[in-house]
């Protein structure tokens, strides 16, 4: 077991290295960060400016969640249906099967690795903008709250991993990538939170994994959400989320030695 | 000129025969443009409640702009396809069959490959401006249809051009993605009423030329200001954004060749 | 002549690396830049239907000089011409009269059936339709295109791509083609079937041809002349024969003796002759030359029991390895 943690630890760090490693790209991108959040900024008091209060929320609230939810989904959305769907059409994904780990857990681990880099760069840089915008993280419970993320995460992961298996099945990738981030999305409450959806498909995407993309680890790190109730259900996502990849993973196993590469 | 036209032509068919083929391809690329679509049209329908309006655009205006702005990137969409490939052809060394083609650079990309996907955005647009227009009474007329023609190909030129520039980043720091998502923010800003924004904003929006891209071409069809003012000003600025990507690419290319010995 | 160069030089400069922050923090100021002669003062002319091969070392500025003919680089300083063009200048029109084939590169379109990549290849060289069947039927003939005419490319093996790529270099019958490395990683067939194609092309259309290669066979199954380079200058031009003669040693005995070896080459060594004996392995030789004749040499070893004696030259790949270590020792 702490052999299969090292050589995830290995992985991980590896991946993160080459994610930090062009400082220009990565100030870039952390300027472009910045100005898009800033746009939403202005997007969003213009919605607010003839009534202070929208589906139950002031701007200052609703700006925060949605500015929290773009950030952490611009750090934990690692490519990780890309990466798998390439390495499929490469053959290289047989290659890997040399290696004595399981194909979910070693692009987890690469995954994790470019959510650490992202996060190391990125987060000084939402710090700066909650800073500018008088904006506060205030969860009722910074643990509960890292812990959301961390399950956001592995949701996020399992369904890109399942994603990336469409490599076998179509040539070009862009349709079932772009599906799956509009929903995750819209569905999951990072383009607007979900209190601004009727109640009753708030409720079904409470029951549904949707919810626990962001709106969940959001409304921790905001505070909005405080009993862990929220999070068990997300946990519970996570494990079946967690399961489906692993299926997958054998899946794509047999799969390689009954046809080939 | 006419070479290019039979190539792209047979590009085309082939690509669309192969495309058509596979119909997990297909059935995947609707799938994506549906859900894009929906997504940012219901976050639209959603965000504004019952208020409906934002800085002074009602719902249905917004819902033309967004429509518009899904035509504007017809063009892209389906036959720019492969400056996403860019980057690689640049690292993998496939780069240099644009030096060995007796046609321009930028015509070689478009004879890499033609995707059907275009087709869904424009009929994606469609819908958006259709559903636009039954809400929006005294806008529809034969003189909106002629202002039409005329200012979408200008709007669409400058929104590719713009992509296109931001994609040629790659051939001076390595990796578009930076630059790219940077400019994804402000183009994807550029489909709501610039009024929202604050002067700088409005300033460097006009400047970039983001304006070209759907405010320019709403003001003369959904408030009625002169085509005759504006039609010159979108040539000026897609010609400019043009020359401007031609010179980067040039310039690119020299560059890519001094490093690439 | 169809290609010429002129002292062509190609020079690049790259940063040099900092040992600490210091140089780091100077060098954001003053930038410090290595230049590097990635070719250096290189002529060379070849004329119409020649088939030339360009060799060197990895390194050696080969693909630098190619890609300078090509039109893809510019050169430092110099001049080249090919087929009457300035490669760089008048690249557009240029690009029509040459073919070119980058070893790993692909010029065909991944997701496309093959015949799409040519018909649309077709189209952009503006290839008359006689013209296109009459290469086509070519092609077909010398490449065996229809074992995988309408398979998509990215589902082609690396040797069938590579016949595809060659074809398409000389689909709009070039004057010239490229071919940079077009052998690597093939396997013996697919070897033998790409160098015939070559041969053929070159010999049935006149088309002329510069190919690079790190494969003795291709230089000695193709080319009549060589053009070795390394440390990017020009180290020998001429006919194989011509390089043999002027890299080798010459031509040699050699004989299996059941007797003492050593007293073998002790005894020639001090043959009148003065010419020179080695041993290699198990193999005493000789140099050959009038001064000893064979009969002479026969009668002098037959006290030590000779159980073979052969004729022996060295090979082109001996050759060019001796004078690539030669040349990496001259340097160090």
């Amino acid at each position: 077991m702490s052999a299969t943690l090292r050589a995830c630890w290995a992985l991980a760090v590896a991946n993160g290295r080459i994610t930090a490693t062009d400082r220009k790209g990565r100030l870039i991108i952390c300027l472009g960060y910045l100005l898009g959040m800033w746009l939403l900024y202005w997007l969003w008091q213009g919605l607010y400016q003839d009534d202070p209060q929208r589906a139950g929320l002031s701007f200052a609230r609703a700006l925060l969640h949605v500015v929290t939810a773009q950030t952490l989904f611009a750090i934990i959305t690692t490519g990780a249906d890309w990466r798998l769907a390439r390495e499929i059409r490469s053959g290289e994904v047989a290659s890997q099967l040399t290696q004595p780990m399981n194909l979910p857990l070693r692009h987890g681990a690469l995954s994790l690795g470019v959510a650490g880099a992202k996060a190391l760069y990125m987060l000084p840089a939402f710090g700066v903008f909650l800073l500018w915008s008088g904006l506060s993280l205030t969860p009722a419970s910074w643990p509960l709250a890292l812990l959301s993320v961390l399950c956001s995460f592995s949701l996020l992961y399992s369904l890109g991993f399942m994603v990336g298996l469409a490599g076998f099945l179509a040539t070009d990738l862009w349709g079932i990538t772009a599906s799956k981030d509009a929903v995750v999305q819209f569905l999951g409450g990072a383009l607007i939170p979900l209190a601004f959806f009727p109640p009753t498909i708030q409720a079904i995407l409470t029951w549904l994994p949707f919810a626990h993309f962001f709106n969940t680890p959001v409304g921790y790190l905001t505070g909005e959400l405080t009993s862990p109730q929220a999070l068990y259900l997300q946990l519970a996502w996570v494990v079946v989320f967690w399961g489906l990849a692993q299926l997958a993973g054998r899946w794509v196993q047999r799969k390689l030695i009954v046809f080939g590469a | 000129m006419s070479a290019f036209f039979t190539a792209w032509r047979r590009l085309a068919l082939a690509d669309c025969k192969v495309k058509l083929e596979s119909r997990a391809d297909f059935a995947l690329i609707v799938c994506g443009m549906f859900f894009t679509s929906v997504s940012s049209g219901a976050s639209l329908y959603l965000m504004l409640g019952n208020a409906g309006e934002i800085a002074g655009y009602n719902r249905y205006e917004l819902i033309f702009m967004q429509g518009f702005m899904f035509l504007t990137y017809v063009f892209e969409s389906s036959c720019c396809n492969a400056m996403y490939m860019l980057e690689s052809w640049l690292k993998n060394g496939n780069f240099v069959r644009y030096y060995l083609r007796p046609i321009h650079p930028l015509q070689m990309l478009l004879l890499e490959r033609f995707h059907p996907q275009g087709l869904v955005v424009a009929a994606t647009g469609l819908a958006f401006m259709g559903f636009a227009l039954a809400h929006l009474p005294g806008v529809w007329s034969l003189g909106f249809v002629l202002q039409l023609v005329v200012l979408l190909p200008l709007a669409s030129i400058t929104l590719n051009a713009i992509n296109q520039m931001a994609i040629a980043s790659c051939f001076f720091f390595g990796e578009y993605s930076p630059v790219f998502h940077t400019v994804g923010k402000l183009t994807d800003m550029s489909r709501y009423p610039f009024e929202l924004f604050p002067k700088l904003a409005r300033q460097v929006f006009m400047l970039l030329p983001l304006a070209g891209i759907v405010w320019w071409p709403c003001q003369v069809l959904l408030r009625q200001q002169p085509i005759w003012q504006v039609a010159p000003l979108m040539l000026l600025i897609a010609s400019g954004s043009v020359a401007a990507l031609m010179w980067l690419w040039r310039t690119g290319m020299q560059r890519y060749a001094g490093a690439g010995g | 002549m169809l290609i010429q160069a002129e002292k062509l030089n190609r020079i690049y400069q790259s940063p040099a690396a900092a040992q600490n922050w210091r140089e780091r923090l100077q060098r954001l100021w003053r930038p410090q830049l290595i230049t590097t002669h990635s070719v250096q003062d290189v002529s060379f002319t070849i004329a119409a239907g020649e088939c030339v091969a360009l060799v060197g070392p990895n390194g050696a500025g080969k693909s630098t000089t190619i890609k300078m003919l090509t039109g893809i680089l510019a050169p430092s300083s110099g001049r080249v011409q090919v087929a009457g063009f300035d490669p760089q200048r008048q690249r557009r029109e240029y690009v029509k009269h040459i073919g070119v084939v980058f070893g790993q590169r692909s010029q065909l379109w991944w997701d496309l059936p093959v015949q799409d990549s040519f018909r649309i290849l077709q189209a952009l060289f503006a290839v008359p339709e006689a013209v296109y069947q009459q290469q086509l039927t070519l092609f077909r003939r010398e490449a065996g295109l229809d074992e995988f005419w309408l398979r998509p490319v990215r589902t082609l093996s690396l040797g069938q791509r590579m016949l595809c790529e060659i074809a398409t270099s000389f689909l709009h019958a070039p004057a010239v083609v490229f071919l940079d490395e077009p052998t690597i990683g093939l396997d013996l067939e697919m070897k033998a079937r790409m160098r015939g194609l070559i041969r053929r092309l070159n010999q049935q259309a006149g088309t002329t041809v510069l190919i690079t290669s790190h494969d003795v066979g291709d230089i000695e199954q193709l080319s009549q002349r060589m053009l070795l380079i390394d440390q990017g200058q020009l180290k020998f031009d001429g006919s194989l024969p011509a390089f043999q003669a002027h890299a080798g040693d010459g031509n040699w005995w050699a004989a299996r003796l059941a007797g003492d070896l050593q007293a073998a080459h002790a005894l020639l060594a001090g043959h009148p002759s003065g010419l020179a004996v080695r041993i290699q392995d198990e193999w005493l030789q000789v140099a050959r030359h009038d001064s000893l004749p064979f009969a002479e040499l026969l009668q002098l070893l037959a006290p030590f029991a000779i159980h073979e004696i052969k004729p022996v030259a060295q090979s082109l790949e001996e050759l060019l390895h001796r004078f690539y270590l030669t040349s990496k020792a001259e340097r160090l």
